[in-house]
């Protein structure tokens, strides 16, 4: 009887005060704004990510989705691609679900607003499996971009045909790996003129092996990777005649197993060759080092595998720049709460040291699990930035409180380099200050305009485009470097040359990020400075050329 | 607990519990909707109980502790608060509301804190530590530094002040003093993953290359762990103590398991059976890591008290048979696997221990029988096809050991030992093929970092072959790939020599086969 009465005192228990909002860091430089206005309703994107939670806690539920950018159509303006996931198992779908992801055309208007239109079934694209993340590539060099698609369930290749739509051929080009893929990246690792393709794999996670998992409490939760047996990655490589080789023993990728879920190309000790970036979750993440076409993993030695404290990390995503423009790729990765977001700066030799701390990035980010993640020079100063796309992958607790269907979300965060520091800005206000459980990002220029805006994918929710509201307040170079036949140069390097010399480096690319493909133009931020520029290309066959004389606020086409 | 117990219990965990005095704060509540665990329920509930009758500083401070002990990290911080409230001078209060907040990122108030405890007790040394890592995450490195340097004379060579020293050193290019601080440190905490790390980085960094890799390979050799908070302070310690829902006391258990502890997580999973003996599976993890430490009676005990309870757990079933049967204790063994099989007739590895039961006692064909059925319910399951390549083998029908192998491979093309070992077997009478073996090792002839079992592999096809330049050169490539003082280190270099003097005696590669045939 005196339990009854004691839970009736504690269910009475409006009694104290009212907690108080939750608050991930304590950081006061977060309330200086970010230059991004959310435009997502007025875009026409109606897009709304399912991803089939109905409580019974399926692994695959909280890993996407991705999305890509990508010029499909080859009018100028990037459109936009957005992964949908599913309801699992895939026969308990009701008629009424939305399958398969989908396609927006961008109907740029210059001087017009924003507008996108769902093509998706005019192009012929039904990627109708639970879909994970997305690639772009002109795998073919027929002079358009093709999709492919990660899933739960066998990976796609849809190829673009121009005017003919899209048609699926993962299974005839050998590459519909039926393992469980995250990020893929298109990269020419044996320097032949095709781009070869790596899928990062996750774990041998599979419906008949779903188990119950839970947090510390005991309380029902989402499994991790060390419940599931983790799987090699895959490495293919491209035939040039529509087909690819899986090269994944040959190069002794397979014998390594780790649960990978972002992977990059670049080339880290600048010997010319493209090197592979795994971010693996959990577990040591694999730097794979291309000497002439030849590849072995070295990150324990190079220091990237683990933090500088040893310790081995849930990785998620990564970007690759040379943010301190010393002349080296630099690389900055997104980890678990609890856990910092790392970044580790390149000697210029391809070995690395994490200076997390010093940048200022340890401290902000160890409240968040962060996913989709740029480099990104967002207010165009020439200096580039970090975002940080976040999501939970364990409950939140007061979300769990509030009643929420989907208790896993978390700001997003952009970090404003000075130079010598990251700071985090845009918190209190605006679409950074906002909880989505967010998963992709891909950053690009949606408006021509010269800065970079970002897209923003959210697990089970609807996606953010956010326009970069820098608007021509600073004067920029953008670069669409192209080789011979048109193609998009992939791994090409355009140095800005200064009037004192100094030089800045930025890579044409598309992968990094989580799950999420990019606008592969190159812009650099030039400040208050409007004269004209020299630029150097260093093109994917070693050859190098100047650009002199480039004017500045506006996009170049360069061919070597 | 009766369930509706256990419901009224979870109830009042649901809403806030309590009724502060007026100046404390409420405690976050739980919901319904993800509900502990029973044990962690009725622990919360009793604790939550406990400061209803007497809202003191300690009885909050507990309460704070249990919630810290399942990483509910906001309602630990508000009842810590609550405790400083009461008690603004409570060092311990001060500690944990720190130690919470830094995991939260909320460094100001971590700062504040533990700066406030050091102050207190400049000697203690967890909380310097506490306060050198927040600030090495807020990029104040000098101000780690001038925390490291007032450490007090005896704690001068501690191992984590040594990794801080050396992590700080690393970060302004001082590898030599960064070099000592980690080898210092690695004679008190050899198996410190976060020592090596910073050894490896300190010798590379100093242009010590070879050294590094060397020290790399030994390193992973001989197993490394990370730092275990619970090891270090009696503090943490106490909260990791205060554990007693199943599943928390199991995922410590496993962690103490992992860096070798063995007797410390045996403890731990007793508990946790004990918590919850209805859990099937934590008996059945119980058995495992008593199977796996040598207590091989006992394992057997506790599968037999598992299976009293959970006649039909398969997995229980096989483990307790495989113990019996290496027991001598055959009949028993086969009567747990065919009841395993009528159980379950889809679960292979019920199956898999019943063909190595038959093929025990020599019925060949009702062990191939088995794992016939084994493949075809899981064409993937490597093993079992293995195995049935072995039994063929070993019986003299090595044309069906060879086609068992083509149909391995056939399933799985992407699985690297089924080539391997079908190359190795057609380099012998009577299924020699010399060119078919040739083919299977064709992807790896151009590799030049391979695992040493693989290499041996195209080693001994090329030497088969007549290419012995070329055997010589991935058997060279197979020693490399060994870790120093690995066992199969001089047997390798045995191989290499008969290599050299243009010799492929099968005797000296025989034994790979059986362990690949034999022992899997």
């Amino acid at each position: 009887m005196a339990r009854i009465a004691m839970l009736a005192v504690m269910l009475a228990a409006g009694c104290g005060p009212t907690p108080a909002p939750p608050v991930a860091g304590d950081h006061p430089s977060a309330r200086a704004p970010a230059p991004y206005v959310d435009i997502s309703e007025p875009s026409g994107v109606d897009f709304l990510h399912r991803n089939g939670a109905r409580g019974e806690y399926y692994f695959p539920e909280i890993q996407g989705p991705g999305v890509a950018l990508l010029d499909y159509d080859g009018d100028g303006d990037l459109d936009l691609y957005l992964v949908q996931g599913g309801v699992l198992p895939a026969e308990a779908a009701g008629s009424d679900e939305p399958a398969g992801g989908r396609l927006y055309r961008n109907q740029w208007i210059p001087e017009g607003q924003l507008r996108f239109i769902d093509v998706t079934n005019e192009v012929g694209l039904r990627a109708n499996s639970y879909g994970i993340g997305v690639a772009v590539e002109d795998f073919d060099r027929d002079g358009d971009p093709d999709l492919y698609l990660t899933n739960f369930g066998e990976n796609q290749l849809w190829r673009n045909d121009g005017a003919a739509g899209f048609s699926e051929v993962a299974a005839a080009a050998g590459v519909a790996d039926a393992r469980w893929s995250h990020s893929a990246s298109f990269t020419d690792v044996d320097r032949d003129g095709w781009p070869d393709l790596w899928v990062a794999n996750y774990v041998d996670f599979r419906l008949p092996l779903h188990k119950r998992c839970a947090d510390a409490a005991g309380a029902t939760d989402y499994c991790g990777p060390t419940s599931f047996a983790p799987q090699a990655d895959r490495l293919y490589r491209n035939r040039g005649d529509g087909s690819f080789e899986e090269i994944s023993d040959s190069q002794g990728i397979s014998s390594l197993r780790a649960a990978g879920l972002g992977v990059i190309a670049a080339d880290f000790d600048g010997n010319g060759w493209p090197d592979i970036y795994v971010a693996n979750d959990d577990m040591h993440n694999h730097l794979w080092m291309n000497q002439d076409g030849r590849l072995s993993e070295d990150a324990l030695l190079r220091g990237v595998a683990v933090n500088a404290r040893g310790e081995t990390e849930a990785s998620m995503g990564i970007t690759v720049a040379d943010f301190d423009a010393d002349g080296d790729e630099d690389i900055f990765i997104t980890h678990l709460r609890e856990e910092t977001n790392t970044l580790y700066v390149n000697d210029g030799q391809g070995f690395f040291s994490d200076q997390t701390g010093p940048a200022g990035l340890a401290a902000p980010s160890i409240g968040f699990t962060g996913f989709g993640t740029a480099f990104v020079d967002i207010d165009n100063d020439g200096l580039l930035d970090l975002v940080a796309a976040n999501g939970a992958v364990r409950a939140e607790q007061e979300q769990v409180q509030a009643g929420s269907v989907f208790p896993y979300r978390q700001r997003n965060q952009v970090f404003h380099f000075d130079g010598q520091r990251f700071t985090e800005i845009g918190a209190s206000d605006g679409p950074f200050a906002l909880q989505q459980s967010s998963r992709g990002l891909a950053v690009g220029d949606l408006d021509n305009d010269g800065d970079a805006d970002l897209v923003i994918s959210n697990d089970g929710d609807r996606p953010q485009l956010l326009r970069n509201t820098t608007d021509g307040a600073k004067h920029w170079l953008g670069l669409d470097l192209r080789l011979g036949d048109g193609r998009v140069a992939i791994g090409a390097r355009a140095v800005l040359i200064a009037a004192d010399g100094r030089r800045r480096q930025l890579l044409a690319r598309r992968d990094g990020s989580y799950l999420s493909s990019s606008d592969p133009r190159v812009r650099f931020g030039l400040g208050d400075a409007g004269a004209s520029v020299v630029v150097q290309v260093q093109w994917p066959d070693g050859s190098s050329r100047e650009y002199p004389d480039l004017a500045v606020d506006r996009y170049h086409r360069l061919t070597p | 607990m009766r369930p509706a117990r256990q419901a009224l219990v979870i109830a009042c965990l649901l809403v806030a519990a309590c009724e502060p005095a007026p100046q404390l704060a409420a405690v976050p509540p739980l919901t319904a909707g993800r509900p502990p665990e029973a044990a962690v329920a009725r622990q919360l509930e009793e604790q939550h109980e406990r400061v209803n009758r007497d809202a003191s500083a300690a009885a909050w401070l507990r309460l704070g502790q249990l919630y810290q002990a399942y990483r509910y990290f906001e309602q630990a911080l508000a009842a810590y608060g609550n405790a400083l409230q009461l008690d603004p001078g409570n060092s311990e209060a001060l500690f944990y509301q720190g130690y919470v907040a830094r995991r939260m990122g909320r460094t100001q108030l971590a700062q504040e804190a533990l700066g406030a405890v050091l102050a207190r007790d400049p000697a203690d040394l967890t909380t310097r530590l506490e306060l050198v890592e927040l600030e090495l995450d807020r990029g104040n490195s000098r101000a780690a530094q001038r925390l490291l340097e007032a450490v007090d004379a005896a704690s001068r060579s501690h191992p984590w002040v040594r990794s801080a020293l050396g992590r700080l050193a690393l970060e302004q290019g001082d590898f030599t003093a960064a070099a000592e601080h980690f080898t210092a440190a690695l004679v008190t905490s050899p198996r410190s993953a976060e020592l090596h790390h910073g050894l490896v980085q300190a010798l590379r960094g100093a242009g010590r290359l070879d050294e590094a890799r060397q020290h790399l390979r030994a390193a992973a050799a001989s197993g490394y762990t990370p730092r275990d908070p619970g090891n270090d302070d009696p503090r943490i310690a106490r909260v990791l103590a205060m554990q007693r829902g199943s599943l928390a006391l199991e995922a410590r258990a496993d962690e103490l398991l992992r860096a070798g502890r063995t007797d410390e997580g045996l403890r731990l999973l007793q508990e946790a059976v004990v918590t919850d003996p209805d859990h099937a599976d934590l008996h059945f993890n119980l058995a495992l890591a008593l199977q796996r430490s040598g207590r091989i009676s006992q394992a057997a005990d506790e599968l037999g008290s598992l299976l009293r309870r959970h006649p039909r757990y398969v997995p229980g079933l096989v483990t307790l048979a495989q113990l019996l049967a290496r027991r001598g204790e055959d009949d028993e063994a086969l009567r747990l696997l065919e009841r395993a099989v009528r159980v379950d007739s889809q679960d292979v590895r019920a199956r898999l221990a019943l063909a190595d039961l038959h093929a025990a006692r020599q019925r060949i064909p009702a062990a191939v029988e088995e794992l016939q059925q084994a493949v075809s319910i899981d064409p993937q399951f490597e093993i079992a096809q293995l195995r049935l390549a072995s039994l063929r083998w070993h019986a003299g029908q090595a044309p069906e050991a060879v086609a068992a192998l083509e149909a391995a491979l056939a399933a799985n093309p992407r699985n690297p030992r089924f080539p391997a070992l079908l190359a190795r077997l057609l380099t012998r009478p009577p299924v020699a093929d010399p060119q078919r073996a040739a083919s299977l090792i064709a992807p790896w002839r151009n590799a030049r970092d391979l695992p040493p079992g693989l290499a041996e592999t195209v080693a001994m096809v090329l030497a088969a072959g007549g290419d012995f330049a070329d055997a010589v050169r991935f058997q060279n490539m197979a020693l490399a790939a060994l870790p120093p003082g690995h066992p199969q280190q001089r047997l390798a270099a045995t191989r290499l020599e008969t290599l050299r003097g243009g010799q492929l005696i099968t005797d000296v590669w025989a034994a790979r086969e059986r362990l690949l045939l034999g022992n899997n």
